[in-house]
């Protein structure tokens, strides 16, 4: 027997007992105990590191039925229910955009798709919204512009995180914090209870969101108009809700993809918004990309292990003959060059990471693009 | 002697879409001089059970870059890839990490 080629030592690098369950980054064997310890601490070290997000704050955690984002939910109820001095301290609800209509699902696909994320969401106890992408029909136009920023959260105005936690934990005491880690709902939001059969738009409605999507003129233009358009109902679902922050679950692979597709799509200039921890463009609410440090691989592999729940669904349509999008080619580009080269991948998200966002300046007198809420540049 | 071997494979994270949208099969690879280890399983997987488009699941003779490959619930990049050789009972789970757009 010659030596295998890509055979790695089959024990954990990290304890050096157990039997090495996968490999992670390049060449660094985990047994699945070691590997389950990395994967919750990242979440939390994420969080801590970067210390945005104030106790008690309202997050909205947009949920896609994919990988990341459901490892995301999971990690978010683990966080919320440890013990009282490491634990998360911050109210989630879920937000699910259906996008069925533009993955060219039937009716019948598209509720059965919306039964199985119902379920989904339900399991997690979090209050949830579920929304059509019909939906950006509706959307006021003040969505294109950035919201008020919020004074008294943070900044200089209001308490530092280390006072916010610490007012927070001793506010805890006194109102005799009994330890239930699971935050009560809010009336506003759907309960978390049986809730009516979600209902679907209507064929008008339908019809005029594919007509605005048959309009863009190629993949590349159109996969930038989905995204664009989840976002801002994602962000108006927030604002309507009193959401301060939005939880998306952009992965490291999603993330160096993204950087190298903006890049191609002329937008170098926001690279750090696009692809960062924090994204700010929309002022009162706050875009964070708690999953940006875990490769795809590590997520499947957590998701496999312990049973995350996930719901895949078509991606949005193409149409006959057309060339593949940028964001295609990209993402087959960065994988193809990861499997001779298994630093690539990481390569382009550390140097992303050097990239941080311009300093705040006078908004109001900077133009903005209406869609992307970018400076012009 | 020659023995039959019994495996599940299963497709996730949308690589069933290109198997009838079936997720868990469970088959009996023929008997045949050549060993059944991964490099001769995935080109049994192309002929007999891909239903369409083979360059979505394989590029040359491996998986399209972006689809991970269990053996028994462990990464095969511990077990030597291709030339894994399956014994009886093997699982091997292919889990899709593609997006597409």
């Amino acid at each position: 027997d010659r030596p295998c080629p890509r055979s790695h030592p089959r024990t954990c690098m990290k304890c050096g007992q157990g039997t090495a369950a996968l490999v992670i980054r390049v060449g660094d064997p985990f047994c699945r105990d070691c590997f389950r310890e990395y994967f919750v601490h990242k979440f939390r070290a994420m969080l801590g590191k970067n210390r945005v997000i104030f106790p008690g704050e309202k997050v909205l955690l947009a949920l896609s039925g994919g990988p990341a984002s459901s490892a995301m939910v999971r990690q978010v109820q683990e966080g919320l229910s440890r013990e009282a001095a490491k634990r998360l301290r911050f109210v989630p609800s879920l937000v699910y955009v259906e996008e069925g209509a533009v993955c060219r699902q039937s009716p019948e696909q598209r509720e059965q798709t919306l039964a199985r994320m119902e379920t989904l969401l339900q399991a997690t106890g979090f209050p949830y919204h579920v929304i059509h992408l019909e939906e950006v029909l509706e959307l006021p136009p003040s969505i294109l512009q950035p919201g008020p920023e919020r004074s008294g959260t943070s900044g200089p105005s209001g308490p530092s995180y280390k006072e916010a936690v610490d007012s927070f934990i001793q506010q805890q005491r006194q109102e005799g914090d009994s330890g239930t880690s699971l935050p009560g709902h809010s009336t506003q939001d759907t309960p978390a209870g049986p809730p009516a059969t979600p209902r679907l738009p209507n064929a008008a409605q339908t019809q005029e969101l594919l007509r605005i999507f048959e309009a863009a003129g190629t993949a590349t233009a159109r996969e930038e108009l989905l995204q664009m358009l989840r976002t801002h109902l994602i962000v108006q679902t927030a604002r309507n809700k009193g959401y301060t922050k939005v939880m998306t679950g952009e992965s490291l692979t999603r993330v160096a993809i993204k950087l190298l597709t903006n890049l191609s799509l002329g937008r170098g200039a926001f690279l750090a918004v696009d692809t960062g921890f924090t994204d700010q463009r929309h002022g009162d609410v706050m875009v964070v990309r708690p999953m940006r440090d875990y490769t795809a691989k590590e997520i499947a592999f957590y998701n496999h292990f312990y049973s995350i729940p996930t719901v895949t669904v078509p991606p949005l349509f193409t149409k006959r003959r057309e060339k593949p999008s940028i964001h295609l080619l990209t993402e087959r580009f960065l994988l193809g060059l990861q499997e001779e080269f298994p630093s690539t991948i990481s390569t382009v998200y550390r140097t992303g990471e050097k990239l941080s966002p311009e300093p705040a300046k006078a908004s109001s007198e900077s133009q903005r693009c209406l869609l992307c809420l970018c400076g012009l540049d | 002697s020659k023995i039959s071997v019994v495996h599940c494979f299963y497709f996730r994270g949308g690589a069933e879409l290109l198997f009838d949208g079936v997720k868990k099969h469970q088959v009996t690879l023929p008997c045949q001089p050549e060993p059944w280890d991964i490099r001769n399983l995935l080109k049994w997987i192309k002929q007999n059970l891909l239903k369409e488009r083979p360059e979505l699941f394989m590029q040359g003779e491996s998986v399209r870059p972006g689809i991970l490959v269990l053996i028994n619930d462990a990464d095969w990049e511990l077990m030597g890839e291709l030339d894994y050789k399956l014994q009886d009972q093997d699982n091997v789970l292919f889990i899709s990490t593609l997006h597409g757009g």
